[in-house]
């Protein structure tokens, strides 16, 4: 009875608020370079049947359908939204951006990560390195010798540069992309590093510009695909269906009130 | 005796399970492709012709009267509701009345592995490549019933139902219309399970496919919230009556019948 109501409007209250947290994640990485914004996809429950349907009345008619009361909504997922985010412009010699598909591949210790992030450094001993706050490892790893000058990294992913003393550009490393069968099934693990996951299958490994897999731009940076409009027009529709939900709960506990208090002395 | 009581309670349960019906539409303001549901109420018939009782059987001022209020059978509206831009390449809505996508499902809460319909266009690619849903991962069906498989790489949707990558068609999405929408039952996961002839469901040849789009919920929250609104006043008022009778009989045993000494 109204308990139903009540329940139903609290999954739609907790769906609500977690669809809010999701919102407002994206928001706050409206700046974060090569970040994917995250989408989050309702379902409806499942429903209650009180009439089966076909069930034959006095009369030996067949009941059309039957009687089913839904019991709520929830989140199934968060959805990665893979779309290219826009070129910025960026001087430093290791800026680059992918143009299409494929990830950067970065060395967590133990496993590989997958970043669109394309702000490397170089770090104290000459690797180049993710610019996040743990600074992991580009792999394969490329070494930059040093008072290398005239940095270009081309179309292909191999990195160009004049070596000490010297005149002509020298091949100084490449660098090597990977895609998944299904990357929207990537998970986030923070820093703008995404991990493997059954759902997303094995990384395929390949060369910038090959097949699938877009150049890299030099000097470029991708930066976060959040728009923010839609985020913030998301963030009220999600914001009032939350206050809905709470006057379903309202309405089904004053009838409950009105119920309790049927009985008079 | 008292039969009024009986009506009133009969509104009172009746008006508890709209609020139930209304509670799940609006829970549902956000979920992709969701058809709300009416929650129809009918007038019930008295006893002597629900059971077929007969006329000389009951008494022929209460027969006049009716059998109170019944909820009635579920009926879910399938107007087309408003298309929503993602942008994605692997979302799609459809814009005509009646007309589905095709998803192999068990869907939860039953046993049936088959055919089941969906508006919800949300799609993505699962680990072997197949074409699924993202809600609940249910493999979506070309027009001969066979599931969709794709290579890595980028992939688009065109206005005919195609899946193109790199310009080649790689598969089409079937897009099935029903002659007969009564036929079907929700199912959660934003499925329709077909309870018919499986010849309800016609694959069309020549679909159309709004690619990038999405359907949105179509729960009117404002409507669903007037009408919980109602259903509440209307719980209130047949509970006032169950009270108003109650006093009655209160007047009728205390008062009338006291015996005085």
């Amino acid at each position: 009875m109204a308990i139903v109501a009540l329940h139903s409007a609290a999954t739609g209250l907790s769906a609500m608020s977690t669809g809010i947290d999701v919102i407002a994640h994206n928001i706050a990485n409206t700046n974060t370079v090569g970040f994917k914004a995250l989408r989050s996809n309702f379902e409806d429950l499942l429903y209650q049947q009180k009439e089966q349907p076909g069930v034959e009345n006095a009369n030996g008619d067949q009941r059309p359908a039957g009687l089913f009361v839904g019991l709520g909504t929830r989140i199934s997922n968060t959805q990665l939204d893979l779309a290219l985010g826009s070129a910025m412009e960026d001087a430093k010699d290791f800026s680059m951006m992918i143009d299409g598909e494929g990830f950067f591949q970065v060395n967590l210790g133990d496993q590989n990560g997958y970043t669109r992030a394309g702000n490397f450094f170089k770090n104290s001993e000459g690797d180049l390195v993710l610019g996040t706050t743990s600074g992991p490892r580009l792999e394969p790893s490329v070494q930059i010798p040093d008072n290398v000058t005239g940095i270009i990294i081309q179309g292909d992913g191999t990195i160009l540069g004049i070596p000490e003393g010297g005149i002509e550009h020298e091949e100084i490393g490449a660098i090597t992309l990977a895609t998944f069968t299904n990357p929207t099934g990537l998970k986030p693990h923070g820093g703008n590093v995404f991990i493997e996951t059954t759902a997303s299958g094995p990384p395929i490994e390949g060369q910038p510009q090959e097949g699938a897999f877009g150049a890299i731009r030099h000097k470029f940076l991708e930066s976060s695909n959040v728009d923010p409009v839609t985020e913030l027009v998301n963030l009220i529709k999600t914001q009032r269906n939350f206050e809905f939900n709470s006057q379903s709960i309202q309405a089904a506990d004053e009838a409950l009130q009105v119920i309790a208090n049927l009985r008079s002395f | 005796m008292n039969y009024g009581l009986y009506l009133s309670a009969s509104g009172v349960l009746t008006n508890l399970h709209r609020q139930d019906v209304y509670a799940n539409n609006l829970a549902n303001a956000q979920t992709v492709g969701f058809k709300p549901e009416f929650a129809i109420i009918s007038q019930r018939d008295p006893e002597s012709v629900e059971e077929g009782l007969g006329f000389d059987a009951s008494h022929d001022l209460l027969d006049r009267i009716g059998g109170g209020v019944l909820a009635g059978l579920q009926s879910i509206d399938f107007s087309p509701a408003n298309l929503e831009h993602t942008g994605n390449p692997l979302d799609a809505a459809l814009e005509q009345r009646n007309q589905f996508f095709a998803v192999l499902a068990d869907a939860p809460g039953s046993d049936q592995v088959g055919i089941h319909l969906t508006r919800d266009g949300r799609f993505s690619r699962n680990t072997e490549g197949f074409l699924v849903t993202v809600a609940g991962g249910h493999l979506v069906l070309g027009p001969d019933d066979e599931p969709i498989q794709l290579q890595s790489g980028p992939v688009a949707i065109d206005p005919g139902g195609q899946v193109r990558q790199a310009g080649e068609v790689v598969g089409r999405i079937q897009v099935a219309e029903m002659s007969d929408t009564n036929a079907m039952q929700k199912r959660g996961q934003n499925l329709f399970a077909i309870d018919g002839p499986a010849n309800l469901r016609s694959v069309l040849e020549n679909p159309s496919v709004k690619s990038g789009f999405v359907e949105a919920s179509g729960t009117d929250p404002i409507k669903a919230l007037m009408k919980m609104i109602d259903a509440t006043k209307s719980v209130t008022s047949n509970a006032s009556l169950i009270r108003y009778h109650d006093r009655l009989m209160d007047q009728a045993v205390n008062t009338l019948g006291r015996v005085v000494a």
